[in-house]
């Protein structure tokens, strides 16, 4: 499995967690490129990069020394009493350990205490406070802070083709997955005391993570990508034709539909609940494009909206996934088929030229698209993308009720096949419906997540352990929190594949 | 109940953070040259790139062909730089045909226009999927240029749009890169180009030691984890690395004389009806970075490869999606009036009059740099602008359409409408478009880019055997 760099989301939520709340925000941080499935992943570090990287950790450090040397979960020292020396030391041991998700080797510490010295008496000749400030920051620039690979001191681990991870690796892995963040003191005190060896140990862990309010960063995440929701709030539309659609309404729209991902998987926890609930979570201005004028103030509250159906029904998606005047029921279909279904979609043949054709005022969107289905080189795929996207018509460029185009009722039906069953639909609610209640929904979400936790697609000798967490996905009624833990008990979890070109002992 | 969350939140409240952490000399550490020199008593050769996409109305673009320019409708605005001007018809992207994209898909490009490389990855179904096969012409004389010149920055990338990806980026960073993201933000440029010389004297000398010890133990601890690793996990951690050295070097660069700090510009021009006003905002920041000598080569993406700008300060026209008589589409932005085939006139006289917006912003810069002495000449007797686009007339991928203003010290002569390729053999001014490869690749023109830098090498791109274009020399 190839090296992968912690994405912009996890950076921001390890600095949450070692320095607090808002020690840097999203921009201070490198910026992700879209992988495949979907996934975020973080691209080779360019040198505006790296100085970003080294700006943050100067801003977040500034922050945390501003009054004392304050951080979370690190104690206090007092250097008067201590000195200086013995009080880096146990700073940089502390801090490291929770930088690095491990303790410090010895020749790390040495190079880190060794820097704080330079600091104090090289020719930047900086206060004791300062100087400890330089190492901190040293450290999270370090690759073992930046990286996933925690290539602590000991040596890989054979595990038949795997290679086992150390517990500290299993303690990141499963805070990663299940915080998007890295462990906390309680995780990496189990990792030191070998409590992390099986799958009961795990289970116990995994169910204390999923309970606290870290876990909904991690739905957060997950979704926003699943959704291919990045660049909503950039999202601009025809201001004559949307005049009330403004960056401030985008980014309601987002964290609309983080709120609701929040609340809908921590609190109910089913998929079916994802994919269908009939409310949301909106404000005065998204009440409006919703048509549920009862809503006021600029405060998201809980809101029963009767025509619509989960998360694929709210304004988020349905705003990303159109064209500044129209609505995009290709791109709609294909987020759905690949996203929610794990279907594949090949790419349109060499000698096709896909330029769009002029748009005709005349016809409604779907009757645009009449060639996807009339020429057999572009049925072949598009029947499939251009029907689960037209269940969506129902729904204007902005995400707002749209029965009828151009004067006549919009055509939102179409078919797919579902559990190897040619099922026919009427609207995006009632599709959504269908494949809620699907084992093809159930199977895929849990590749969807086997995908974004492993950062590649499945290997085959893991098509057994996924099977296993589905069915007890299914049996424990599509509980999310369920699939997680059982994805946390699977046999590659404690794993991993080797690198290509990896020598192995 | 009710509940409120931060969403993942933009530009707003880092750009306060920024101007806290500024004002309390912590926390922000911008670029630590202090005062380098206002522009040096020799002439310094420059080259600012601009980019924008979706092609252009060739009929209003290409010039006549004759003996001294005469401008189009599109390339009307740079009247008073026409002397300076040099319109090259044309070069093709074949490396990007040779990544296999079809004629008529520029989108994704990215990779490929300022690489002169077959794009790694290219997915006809995935637009943003390619990677650079190397690095893009700005970022390679960038860094060339700050090493021999020992100057604070490479290659500075900006603009009102794009991001990282295929489809966002023009500007990339070695072998299998993803693009850089374009500094959109002036209040953070100002803050990076000029923020550290608010500090006092002593505090940046400190910040730049300081800075330079962290580097060091963080450059042996990445060298040592990269040592450690699977040979393709390694070239990133090898990647990371170089740029690390990158900085060091930045840091090490010689602080000189003064400069003039230019007024830090005000917060909240990011919203895409602010675009003018942004965008002479940064031309003016920019500017300045090259009067102080910051960096020598600047790039300015306009758009991303869809676009991404609305025209609201051009007129009702350029928003409504209401049918406007003699118009047989509803889709007004930038993307969409570019597809203009079986377009009416309406429609196309809109797609004119972005791409001459565009020329007008370019014309802007292009003014303030001959205004600006350099030497016994200007600055744009120096220096290159370089205007490129990702495609010609309705999104081929042939047929592309770049302008050069200035003369780079010599190395380009302008005021011509220079044609290469079977561009040369035509009678009129009309490309066609769809016929395929008919100008020189890519690669070669950004080799006479590395040449007019004096960065003297043999190949760039897929450039091959046959050099740079000799024809702009004169």
């Amino acid at each position: 499995m190839p090296l992968r760099r912690l994405t912009q989301d996890e950076l921001k939520n390890s600095y949450d967690d070692l320095f607090g709340a808002g020690a840097v925000t999203l921009d201070d941080l490198p910026e992700d490129t879209q992988g495949s499935y979907g996934f975020a992943t973080s691209p080779k570090l360019s040198p505006v990069e790296v100085s970003k990287l080294g700006t943050a950790a100067e801003k977040a450090v500034g922050r945390a020394f501003a009054t004392a040397v304050s951080l979370p979960e690190v104690p206090a020292c007092d250097v008067k009493a201590a000195g200086e020396a013995a009080c880096a030391r146990e700073i940089l041991g502390a801090f490291g350990l929770r930088t690095f998700r491990r303790p410090l080797a010895d020749s790390e510490l040495g190079a880190y205490t060794g820097l704080l010295t330079t600091l104090r008496t090289g020719p930047a000749a900086l206060e004791y406070k300062d100087a400890l400030g330089g190492a901190l920051e040293a450290l999270l620039q370090s690759p073992p802070f930046l990286y996933h690979w925690e290539l602590g001191p000991a040596a890989a681990k054979r595990d038949g083709v795997l290679v086992r991870l150390t517990p500290y690796e299993v303690a990141s892995r499963l805070s990663f997955l299940l915080w998007s963040g890295p462990p906390d003191r309680a995780l990496l005190d189990k990792a030191r005391a070998g409590g992390l060896a099986t799958p009961a140990e795990l289970e116990v862990e995994a169910r204390r993570l999923l309970k606290d309010r870290r876990f909904e960063r991690s739905l957060a995440s997950f979704h926003r990508q699943w959704l291919h929701l990045d660049g909503l709030e950039e999202v601009s539309k025809d201001g004559k034709l949307f005049p009330t659609f403004t960056a401030a309404l985008a980014k309601d729209m987002a964290s609309e539909t983080e709120l609701f991902t929040r609340r809908v998987l921590a609190d109910d926890g089913r998929l079916e609940a994802l994919l269908t609930a009939g409310y949301s979570f909106v404000n005065a201005g998204l009440a409006k494009i919703y048509g549920a004028p009862a809503t006021t103030g600029a405060e998201l509250r809980r809101t029963e909206l009767p025509r619509r159906t989960g998360v694929f029904t709210l304004t988020g998606f349905l705003s990303r996934h159109s064209s500044s005047g129209g609505t995009a029921p290709v791109k709609r279909g294909e987020v759905v088929l690949k996203s929610l279904l794990c279907r594949t979609v090949p790419p349109p043949p060499p000698d096709v030229n896909n330029a769009p054709p002029p748009p005709d005022l005349k016809k409604q969107t779907r009757e645009q698209f009449e060639q996807h289905s009339r020429d057999p080189i572009c049925s072949a795929c598009h029947k499939q993308m251009d029907a689960l996207g037209f269940a969506f018509e129902i729904y204007d460029p902005i995400g707002a009720d749209r029965p009828s185009e151009r004067g006549r009722p919009v055509d939102a039906t179409g078919e797919l096949p579902l559990d190897d069953r040619p099922s026919r639909f009427d609207g995006a609610p009632d599709l959504l419906r269908k494949i809620a209640a699907s084992a093809d929904a159930r199977a895929c979400y849990t590749r969807q997540w086997a995908r974004y936790l492993f950062g590649r697609g499945e290997v085959t000798d893991e098509a057994q352990a996924l099977h296993e967490a589905m069915q007890l996905f299914a049996t424990k009624g599509g509980d999310v929190r369920e699939l997680l833990v059982a994805l946390v008990k699977t046999r590659a979890f404690s794993c991993r594949t080797p690198s290509p070109g990896e020598v192995l002992p | 109940m009710s509940v409120v969350i931060t969403a993942r939140s933009r530009a707003q409240t880092s750009r306060r953070t920024f101007l806290r952490g500024l004002g309390a000399g912590a926390g922000l550490v911008p670029l630590l040259h202090g005062q380098r020199g206002d522009a040096a008593a020799a002439p310094v050769k420059r080259l600012f790139t601009f980019f924008w996409g979706n092609g252009i109305p060739q009929a209003s673009f290409w010039p006549n062909a004759s003996a001294t320019l005469e401008l189009s409708p599109v390339l009307k605005p740079l009247e008073a730089v026409k002397d300076d001007t040099t319109v090259l018809g044309a070069v093709d992207l074949e490396c990007l045909l040779a990544s296999g994209a079809q004629l008529y898909n520029g989108h994704g490009a990215g990779p490929a226009v300022l690489t002169g490389k077959k794009v790694i990855g290219y997915d006809r179904g995935n637009d943003g999927a390619g990677k650079a096969g190397g690095d893009s012409v700005d970022q390679f004389i960038g860094a060339e240029l700050a090493k021999r010149h020992n100057l604070p920055a490479g290659c500075l990338v900006t603009g009102v749009r794009g991001g990282s990806g295929a489809v966002g980026a023009i500007s990339y960073r070695g072998n299998g890169s993803t693009g850089i993201t374009p500094e959109k933000d002036p209040v953070r440029l100002f803050n990076t180009l000029f923020g550290g010389r608010k500090l006092p004297e002593g505090t940046i000398d400190r910040l730049r030691e300081k800075r330079k010890s962290i580097l060091d133990v963080v450059g042996r601890q990445t060298e040592a984890f990269g040592a450690r690793l699977a040979p393709e996990d390694k070239a990133a951690v090898q990647a990371h690395l170089e740029s690390i050295r990158d900085i060091e070097r930045q840091l090490k660069a010689t602080p000189a004389a003064s400069c003039a700090t230019p007024a830090a510009p005000p917060a909240g021009l990011t919203s895409n009806d602010r675009t003018p006003d942004l965008y002479k905002v940064q031309a003016d920041l920019l500017l300045a970075a090259m009067r102080c000598d910051f960096t020598r080569v600047i790039t300015y993406q306009f758009s991303d490869g869809y676009g991404g700008l609305t025209f609201s300060w051009l007129g009702a026209e350029f928003t409504g999606s209401e049918s406007i008589p003699g118009d047989n589409i509803t889709s007004k932005d930038h993307h969409g009036l570019s597809h203009h085939q079986g377009y009416g006139p309406a429609q196309m006289s809109r797609f004119v009059r972005i791409n001459t917006w565009f020329y007008e912003q370019v014309a802007y810069l292009a003014q303030k740099m001959k205004a600006t002495p350099d030497g016994a000449g200007n600055m744009l007797d120096s220096s290159l602008i370089v205007v490129a686009n990702h495609a010609g007339d309705n999104h081929v991928v042939v047929g592309l359409p770049f302008v050069l203003i200035g003369k780079a010290g010599g190395a380009v002569k302008p005021g011509r409408l220079v044609r290469v390729g079977s561009f040369a053999k035509r009678a009129d001014k009309y490309w066609g478009g769809s016929t395929g490869s008919a100008g020189v690749p890519n690669g070669r023109l950004l080799l006479s880019l590395c040449h007019s830098m004096d960065v003297m090498v043999p190949e760039f791109g897929d450039s091959g055997s046959a050099g740079p274009i000799a024809e702009l020399r004169g």
